[in-house]
């Protein structure tokens, strides 16, 4: 009997199981698909969401027709789109660059040297990663107005950079480097740098690649910071160019999402691995 | 130092990586690293091949604003170079030309001869004259004579004794014809010369003229009778017959006048000739524009001499649709055939319809020296007024009967950002030249970007980009 | 005592930053929320006084407020029970894993749009409630915090469940088999061990999950703009920006300020309580 209500509770278990990461597939299977839908039929399907008429909206699992047509039209005859494209790149990828060359540093000076004011500054630096954007949003635009970089790529890769939120996710795994394998490597003689560099970076790449591919996840989402600082709609990433189309050209707009997601995906499923490890290190108190 | 601590890395890392920091790569992990790869390359690629395409699909077009402008009409033609006037000579029929010495283009003053009679019909010609002029007078006097005047009524005797007189001189004259006659008779035939006919000629004149006069005679003796007839019976109607007759009578006397004074003028001219034996010269300074006579002709009369005197001008044809604007004073550059480089700046001071019925526009040249006939092209450039929207020609596209429109590029918002579409405008022409085209205010704005050019074939609602 | 100098040319860069762009800027936006808008004049805590007794200001508060208490909850208790489902998995735990994470992997932008689709009034989920016979209602403009409730849960869920995760690690599985041999069973197990072990992974998960609430403004603002229709989701997030975008500074500094006072106060509150429990177990 036992025995039976532990299958069946397994089974429930399984069910459930099934079901939620349905849901929370299967949007991602929705955009991908739909992307391959044809003008006429996203508009068929589509049109009493996008115009607002009457009638129920559709979103066949998979397309009727299906059709490259959409992915040619961004891809080959919108050159713009591209633009948009590389500018996300452009303000994702420098800021990853420096989040690596100053959060890396960072965390390990938090994690193997002793110094004052240690504690006060990390207890500030996890207030900063917590804090909502919006309440540092008025100073960092008043510093990147006086640093004239407003409406360029630089005022969204500069405040990244300097974010302190890898700073926190790099300090745990540098932590859990074995002091012994440090002392030892003093006792021979090795700088600091070098001990940084040549013990602390490669057992610690767990970390700092946890950090970056949850900085990324983080960055290619980036949406309130180009809101605010860019005006030039040329420098938008596409964070911003997606939602702004426009019902007639909605039928690129799955293509578009699909475009965008793709590296994030990818780039999850390739790390995932670091990627738990980067969330549960976060979780996991000293 | 370094080999140690390698070494101890290694051992190290190994401990680490068993620990509880497995980092497997699972497949999956690795396909989508690759896939992650291939995806920022294939960005890359269809970056450049998006690029290339539009370059090559989206038509570059050039493009000009509508503005204020004065549109300007050419009107451009060929012409001769001619003189103001034409002065044409008289060639008199009828007479031999010896020598020709002048030839259409030779400039010629007053001294320069011209051609050159034969002078022995010359001769002739003025001998017959002169016989003509006394037979003239003759008549003249004879008519004077038969004069009837109401006032002073000749009597009807008197008018018998003239009847009978005249009758005696018409026999006297016969007689003398009939004598000249039996005269030469004697002589041989072959030896009768132009002498002799012209004698004989007067001497029938001479009979002619007795004839008549017997004629006048007898015309006056029956005036006299009816004037006597009516002088007895007061006849107003009959007094208005003889008075017509006094008329007629005056008029042939006035008419004889006349045939004298212009035989008297032909003499004259022939005299002159005569005194310069037969050479003509020109009476007019200037170029010789035509000269049909021949020489060893005799010539008939309708030979034309034309002279062209004055200044210099062009003399150019033109199709009046073309020339807009053109009026008396219009200025005009002229490039000669062969001349300067520089172009003659004048202005047009005729404009008529010439000999064939063409419009032929007449300019002054500055003087200088040029040469008759020569060719030389004009060009006319009048402005029209001032238009509030003119776009060049090459704008402008027909689409049907006297139905135009324009190619306007407009600014469509698109996601990626402002493209431009080629929209078609209608316009409505109000006024041409022969680069630009003036369109009614109210289709276009100064600020549109009306398509002049574009690198391939473009229709309404094509994507264009201004190059 | 060496220690210093080297650890602070490793800080440099990081701290050297962090004084440019947050301090130094923090304490000229403190500075400015006392003072006038143009002529800089000390006014105390006027702005203050504007900023509270602002309609749009207490009307976001009370939102996102009201949001954070409903979600976060949920999101953990959601996310606590996957946790503890797939803990004891094995064999596909993998998988389910990764398809929990993939909400996570997806931009908002992109998902965006199928958002839209789904909870429009003629959208999906009408669509498939009118199969039931449930009529639908327009989930965007009447029920947009429900919506965004949804949104946040399904981006989250797998996150969080992860930290679960980390945490029930942490957990020696030698208490369990103890427990077992007590005779205790599964709900025993959870209630007395699972959960006090995860005490202190709950004040982590807390946090962070609070901080992805802010992040929610992105959805409300794509999809709904920055005057949602629906009052309810108007936010914080959406007052700053409004005031950003009309240049309000003064009362954005003030704003602002309070704002980073409650979110400091409530993280020195946690960490004390994380001491205290931490210093107890």
């Amino acid at each position: 009997m036992k025995k039976l209500f532990f299958g069946c509770i397994k089974r429930l278990r399984i069910g459930i199981l099934i079901i939620v990461a349905l849901l929370m597939v299967l949007p991602l299977w929705f955009i991908i698909t739909g992307s391959f839908m044809g003008t006429g039929e996203f508009q068929s399907n589509f049109q009493p969401v996008l115009d607002n008429t009457t009638g129920k909206v559709s979103w066949p699992l998979l397309p009727v027709y299906p059709t490259l047509r959409s992915y040619v039209e961004l891809l080959l005859d919108s050159p713009k789109f591209f633009v948009v494209f590389w500018n996300s790149c452009k303000q994702v990828f420098p800021s990853l660059l420096g989040q690596l060359m100053i959060a890396v540093p960072a965390a390990w000076s938090f994690a193997r040297f002793k110094f004052r004011w240690k504690k006060a500054l990390f207890t500030l630096y996890i207030i900063l990663m917590v804090m909502p954007y919006q309440v540092t949003m008025v100073s960092t635009y008043l510093v990147l107005d006086r640093l004239n970089i407003l409406d360029s790529h630089l005022s969204i890769i500069l405040p990244a950079a300097f974010s302190t939120f890898p700073v926190f996710i790099m300090f745990k795994f540098f932590k859990s480097i074995p002091e012994s394998l440090i002392e030892a490597a003093r006792i021979d003689g090795a700088g600091e740098w070098r001990i940084f560099w040549n013990i602390g970076i490669p057992i610690g790449s767990v970390g700092i690649l946890s950090a970056l591919i949850l900085d990324f996840l983080e960055l290619w989402n980036a949406m309130e910071q180009p809101l605010n600082f860019l005006k030039t709609k040329s420098l938008w990433p596409l964070t911003l160019y997606l939602p702004g189309i426009s019902t007639d050209k909605a039928g690129i707009t799955l293509v578009a999402s699909v475009i965008m997601l793709s590296p994030a995906l990818l780039l999850f499923l390739y790390g995932q691995k670091y990627l738990e490890q980067g969330i549960m290190v976060s979780g996991l108190n000293e | 130092m370094i080999h140690r601590l390698r070494e101890l890395l290694h051992s190290e890392y190994g401990k680490v990586l068993s620990g509880n920091k497995k980092v497997k790569k699972t497949s999956l992990s690795r396909v989508a690293g690759k896939i992650l790869m291939i995806f920022f390359v294939i960005m890359l690629l269809f970056t450049i091949l998006s690029r290339a395409i539009e370059s090559i699909t989206v038509a570059r077009v050039e493009v000009d604003n509508p503005r204020r402008d004065i549109l300007t009409h050419t009107l451009m033609g060929t012409g001769q170079i001619a003189m103001a006037e034409e002065e044409a000579m008289n060639i008199l029929p009828d007479y031999h030309i010896d020598k020709v010495y002048v030839s259409a283009g030779e400039a010629v003053s007053t001294k320069t001869i011209l051609y050159q009679y034969r002078v022995e019909d010359l001769q002739n010609k003025y001998n017959s004259i002169n016989n003509e002029i006394k037979k003239i007078h003759n008549q003249i006097e004879i008519a004077v004579d038969q004069f009837a005047s109401p006032a002073s009524l000749l009597s009807l005797q008197q008018a018998k004794d003239n009847l009978s007189v005249a009758r005696a001189k018409l026999s006297e004259v016969q007689a003398d014809y009939e004598g000249f006659l039996q005269e030469n008779k004697k002589q041989p035939l072959g030896e009768k010369n132009a002498e002799f006919n012209i004698d004989l000629e007067g001497k029938l004149e001479a009979v002619k003229a007795a004839k008549e006069a017997v004629r006048i005679a007898e015309q006056a003796v029956e005036t006299s009778n009816l004037q006597y007839n009516i002088s007895k019976q007061g006849d107003t109607d009959k007094i208005k017959s003889i008075n017509k007759s006094n008329k007629i009578t005056e008029l042939t006397i006035q008419g004889y006048r006349l045939d004298l004074r212009e035989k008297e003028k032909e003499l004259k001219n022939v005299n002159t000739l005569l005194n310069t034996s037969g050479k003509v010269t020109s009476p007019f300074k200037g170029i010789i524009s035509h000269i049909s006579l021949v020489e060893g002709k005799t010539t008939m009369g309708d030979e034309l001499i034309k002279i062209g005197v004055g200044y210099y001008v062009l003399k150019g044809e033109f199709v009046s649709k073309q020339a807009v604007n053109v009026e008396i004073g219009s200025k005009v550059k002229i490039t000669i055939a062969g001349g300067p480089e520089d172009k003659i700046s004048t202005k047009v001071s005729k404009l008529r319809i010439n000999e064939k019925g063409s419009p032929e526009l007449v300019a002054v040249l500055p003087s200088g020296k040029y040469r008759m006939g020569e060719g030389a092209q004009f060009k006319i450039m009048t402005q029209s007024e001032r238009y509030d929207q003119c776009i060049p020609i090459q704008a402008l596209h027909e689409s049907g009967k006297n139905e135009y429109y324009v190619l306007v590029t407009r600014e469509h918002e698109d996601i990626l950002g402002k493209i431009l579409i080629a929209t078609r405008v209608k316009v409505d022409i109000i006024g041409k030249s022969d680069s630009m085209v003036a369109v009614k205010e109210g289709a276009l704005s100064q600020k549109d970007d009306v398509i002049t050019d574009s690198s391939k074939y473009i229709n309404d609602g094509d994507k264009v980009r201004i190059s | 005592m060496n220690q210093t100098k080297t650890a602070w040319a490793f800080l440099a860069p990081s701290f050297l930053g962090v004084i440019i762009f947050v301090l130094l800027p923090f304490g000229d936006v403190f500075r400015r929320s006392f003072s006038e808008t143009i002529t800089g004049r000390y006014v105390g805590l006027d702005n203050y006084n504007t900023v509270v007794h602002n309609e749009a200001f207490k009307q976001a508060v009370y939102n996102t407020t009201r949001f954070i208490i409903t979600c976060v909850p949920l999101l953990l208790v959601l996310s606590l029970i996957l946790s503890v489902m797939i803990f004891n998995l094995g064999k596909h735990k993998d998988l389910f894993k990764t398809s929990f994470l993939i909400p996570m992997a997806i931009p908002v932008s992109s998902a965006v749009f199928l958002w839209k689709v789904v909870f429009h009034q003629n959208g999906l989920l009408n669509a498939l409630l009118s199969k039931f016979g449930i009529e639908g209602c327009d989930w965007l403009n009447t029920k947009a915090f429900p919506v965004l409730v949804f949104t946040y849960i399904w981006k989250n869920l797998g996150y969080d469940m992860v930290l679960w995760l980390a945490g029930l690690n942490g957990i020696s599985s030698s208490l369990y088999e103890a427990a077992g041999v007590d005779g205790a069973n599964s709900w025993n197990k959870f209630w007395y061990i699972t959960l006090p072990g995860l005490f202190t992974t709950v004040f982590i998960v807390t946090v962070l999950s609070i901080l992805n609430t802010f992040k929610v403004f992105r959805e409300a603002y794509l999809i709904a703009g920055p005057y949602p229709s629906d009052d309810s989701i108007y936010m914080l997030q959406h007052l700053f920006n409004n005031w950003f975008t009309s240049l309000d500074i003064q009362k954005m500094c003030a704003a602002a300020i309070i704002v980073a006072f409650v979110v400091v106060t409530v993280i020195m509150i946690l960490q004390q309580v994380d001491k205290k429990i931490g210093g107890e177990e």
